[in-house]
């Protein structure tokens, strides 16, 4: 049943459309260049997970694919990985994110770095965690 | 990353001294739901439907490991990334990844993220919220 908002008004709770945007198709992980797509998104879930069957642990043997969520994602948000027996294993990307950022081409596709000024010193940090899309 | 939506009640709950969110303090717990969030009604996580505990999917979600931390002025909620492993049947469909904090006794909504489409892992395959820099920043 639908509760009633604040101003009584009836609350939609059904889910939006779908939004997804493919940013980067389907393609081996080993078709990228070493280091190009972060640890982050394999290590701890698909490397280390004890609860995935063996082939799964392998990110380097899947194909990957990248998504915006929404049209309005500045850059892919969600990472698809393919295991080579067919299961899905998806990385959502959320939390808080830097404003600025610069693009950095490598082998036809871009490498998103994020970078922030500290209004303070005028220094400028660079975000560790770099993402990959296509240009 | 994807768009931060922050549950309105969530502010005056910060000022009203509901959330301590050190790493010794609250809870952090990510939670998933396929109802659509209300950024103006919903202030509890009863006020936002949770999907069915199973295969893989624990009841009230999984704790964010949250810690908190402050840099000239700016709060910064940092959290550690999460990751279902689907068993059985698989669990969902969902497509909202909510926050709240466990520790306050009526589970204070924090902020949801929008997946953009309704999403069932099936068995065998995982589900990982991967926080960047921090959850969100306080300023």
């Amino acid at each position: 049943m639908p509760r009633r908002g604040y101003e009584g008004a009836v609350i939609d709770r059904t889910p939006g459309p779908p939004t997804h945007v493919l940013c980067s198709p389907r393609r081996p992980v080993r078709s990228f260049p070493a280091g190009f797509i972060d640890r982050r998104l394999y290590e701890r879930n698909l490397e280390q997970n004890q609860l995935i069957a063996a082939c799964c642990r392998h990110p380097e043997n899947h194909d990957i694919e990248a998504w915006k969520s929404h049209p309005d994602e500045l850059t892919p948000d969600i990472y698809i990985f393919h295991c080579t027996c067919g299961r899905k294993h998806t990385v959502f990307c959320v939390g808080a994110r830097k404003k600025v950022h610069v693009k950095q081409l490598d082998g036809g596709l871009v490498r998103y770095e994020y970078s922030e000024s500290d209004s303070r010193t005028g220094e400028t940090r660079r975000d560790d965690r770099p993402e990959w899309g296509v240009r | 990353m994807a768009t931060y939506n922050k549950f309105q009640d969530f502010v005056e709950q910060v000022l009203s001294g509901i959330h301590t969110l050190t790493a010794a303090g609250n809870v952090v717990k990510a939670y998933l739901s396929n109802a659509a969030p209300s950024a103006s009604a919903d202030a509890v996580k009863a006020d936002l439907a949770e999907i069915t505990a199973q295969n893989g999917y624990p009841a009230g979600g999984d704790d964010a490991q949250n810690t908190l931390s402050e840099t000239t002025g700016t709060a910064t909620v940092a959290t550690t990334d999460i990751v279902w492993t689907s068993s059985g049947a698989g669990f969902g469909p969902f497509q909202y990844v909510a926050h709240y904090n466990d520790t306050a006794a009526s589970d204070n909504l924090i902020c949801w993220h929008d997946y953009g489409s309704a999403i069932t892992p099936a068995n065998g395959e995982t589900f990982t919220v991967n926080y960047g820099a921090s959850l969100f920043t306080l300023a």
